[in-house]
């Protein structure tokens, strides 16, 4: 996984460098705007830096998204 | 090169048939294709072949002694009555379609061709001479060729003119709504790829604007080979170019709409002058004069207490009292203009209309009149303005090119892209899973789209790009749009390594 942007009545923008052993976060919500950068855990790396699924492996990409704005704290998008 | 040729003659003018004749009897390999009808209904681009590839000029007839009379100074005799002209952008085939066709009508009608780039008047035999010379200059044909995409375009959009009297294409590359009065609405096609992709941007231009104001972005931009291409285009050309224009039909709308409204001061100007008169038109200007001393005054005192040692810094402040003196010009030029009183300042605007419906080549078009200042509200007539315009009746295609995403959960569509307009998602070229899978295996982009449980869709866009040594990386795009005007994007990437890409 590479990059989550979210847009509509809540932004939100999360960057994960692999390399850099880091995870970004850029949020503006109701006017304010607010930066954090977290590092990256060795679960982070196993949950989210995995062999694609084959084709029409839809439902696997979805669920690491939604398991990766639980975890960072983003909620439900809904 | 020139841009137009004219044959004046008296009479009636032949068929096109009987003008494809005359040029083969000549020896062109030019040909009017269809060749049906009489040249007396043609206006505007004249589809032809060269060989068997398809060029063509734009051609129209004057039949006013007037526009005769306009040539009496280079020689042509008054006794002509009516002229033909032959009319070209800068596309070399098409200008000697153009001559080749002129020097066979002259022959066909006794008459006698001005030529705008030799400037002088041709004999049947001189005109025949040009043509053959010019001929001569086209590269050799390889032995097979496709038509170049601007004169497939034309093509197609032949049938749309046929069917709307009130678009005209202008001057090439411009589709516009006829009769313009006050703004110009329509459509600017631009070509990129040695003239195999064609983009469209909306084109909306005030006729008593001094200068152009927009550049939109383009709506629609793909190769002319994909087989889908006409109805896209005439798909986009509808919703996201004539629906929005077309309604906008007086200076007002224009004001009011999301093109006016980016307007500066400086350049909404002459539109609030000319729609709500002279005291609105001074308050601007006094304003802009106004501002633009307060802003010399400020570069003059930056100016003066700039480091004179500083070489950037001085050149920056040089810079921007040279702006702001010009600034002044400006708010002078506007005032003294306001100063000629009404009369004098609508008859500045309608010149200008003149001067750029000339440089656009649409006078035809052009329906010169009053702005709405110049009459009371309760006498603005519905005339006053642009027509309305709704893409109504339009080119009808089947629409295989498109399919709509998923409805229930778990149904899974493929296609080969998609795209998110109006906010409307449709899936393009729609493929069926094994050609998607097939598509997936050889590492070509292909689009999958799903609905998931909460109602939302989610389309997952693949894409590989070679690197070092041939091996893909590829790109997987996640985007998720919900009924609330929320959207997703998540992206992935594998890069593969040799033992994986040979297994």
């Amino acid at each position: 996984m590479r990059s989550i942007d979210i847009k509509g009545e809540r932004s939100w923008y999360s960057y994960l460098s692999f390399e850099r052993g880091e995870k970004t976060f850029h949020e503006y919500r109701s006017g304010e705007k607010s930066f954090e950068c977290r590092p990256m855990t060795d679960e982070d790396r196993s949950l989210y830096a995995f062999r694609p699924p084959g084709f029409e492996g839809l439902d696997e990409l979805w669920s690491r998204i939604l398991t990766y704005l639980n975890n960072e704290g983003f909620g439900a998008f809904a | 090169m020139s841009m137009e040729t004219h044959v004046f003659f008296r009479g009636k003018l032949p068929t096109k048939a009987a003008l494809s004749r005359a040029m083969k009897d000549l020896g062109f390999p030019f040909s009017i294709k269809p060749a049906t009808g009489s040249l007396e209904q043609q206006s505007g681009f004249m589809p032809m072949l060269l060989r068997r590839e398809e060029t063509g000029v734009e051609f129209d007839v004057w039949n006013d002694e007037a526009t005769v009379a306009e040539f009496a100074d280079v020689g042509v005799d008054q006794s002509f009555e009516r002229v033909a002209n032959f009319r070209w952008g800068g596309d070399y085939q098409e200008a000697v379609a153009g001559m080749c066709a002129a020097a066979a009508l002259v022959k066909l009608v006794n008459g006698v061709v001005f030529d705008e780039a030799e400037d002088k008047l041709l004999s049947v035999e001189d005109a025949a001479a040009l043509a053959r010379k010019s001929l001569k200059e086209l590269p050799e044909p390889p032995k097979q060729r496709k038509p170049r995409g601007p004169t497939k375009l034309k093509r197609m959009l032949a049938p749309l003119l046929a069917k709307r009297s009130d678009l005209l294409l202008a001057h090439y590359p411009l589709l516009l709504i006829r009769p313009v009065r006050h703004l110009m609405r329509g459509v600017e096609f631009e070509w990129s790829d040695h003239g195999t992709t064609c983009s469209a941007r909306p084109f909306l231009r005030p006729l008593y604007q001094p200068s152009r104001v927009f550049l939109n972005d383009a709506v629609f931009s793909e190769s002319v080979e994909n087989p889908d291409f006409e109805p896209m285009l005439f798909d986009r050309l509808a919703v996201e170019v004539f629906e929005p224009l077309g309604k906008i039909a007086t200076i007002e709308d224009f004001m009011e709409s999301d093109w006016g409204q980016q307007l500066w001061l400086d350049e909404s100007f002459h539109s609030v002058l000319l729609s709500r008169g002279l005291a609105e038109g001074e308050a601007i200007a006094n304003g802009l004069a106004e501002a633009a001393e307060r802003r010399l005054a400020e570069c003059r005192a930056r100016l003066a207490t700039a480091n004179r040692k500083d070489r950037e810094e001085m050149y920056h402040r040089r810079a921007e009292l040279k702006s702001a003196e010009e600034s002044i010009e400006g708010c002078n030029k506007r005032l003294a203009l306001l100063a000629r009183g009404e009369a004098g300042v609508f008859e500045h605007y309608r010149s200008l209309e003149g001067e750029v419906a000339k440089g656009h080549k649409i006078e035809e078009a052009w329906e010169p009149t009053p702005f709405p200042a110049q009459l009371k509200t309760s006498q603005r007539a519905a005339k006053l303005a642009d027509p309305k315009f709704a893409p109504t009746l339009w080119l009808e295609f089947p629409a295989t090119w498109r399919q709509d995403p998923p409805s229930t959960p778990a149904e899974i569509r493929c296609a080969v892209r998609w795209w998110y307009r109006q906010d409307r998602l449709e899936l393009l070229h729609p493929i069926t899973r094994e050609q998607a899978e097939a598509r997936y295996r050889n590492f070509e982009d292909c689009v999958l789209a799903t609905r998931l449980p909460a109602g939302q869709v989610l389309i997952l866009g693949r894409s590989a790009s070679a690197v070092s040594g041939d091996l893909p990386l590829v790109r997987y795009i996640l985007w998720i749009y919900d009924s609330q005007g929320q959207r997703m994007i998540a992206t992935f990437k594998r890069a593969w390594t040799i033992e994986e890409f040979c297994r």
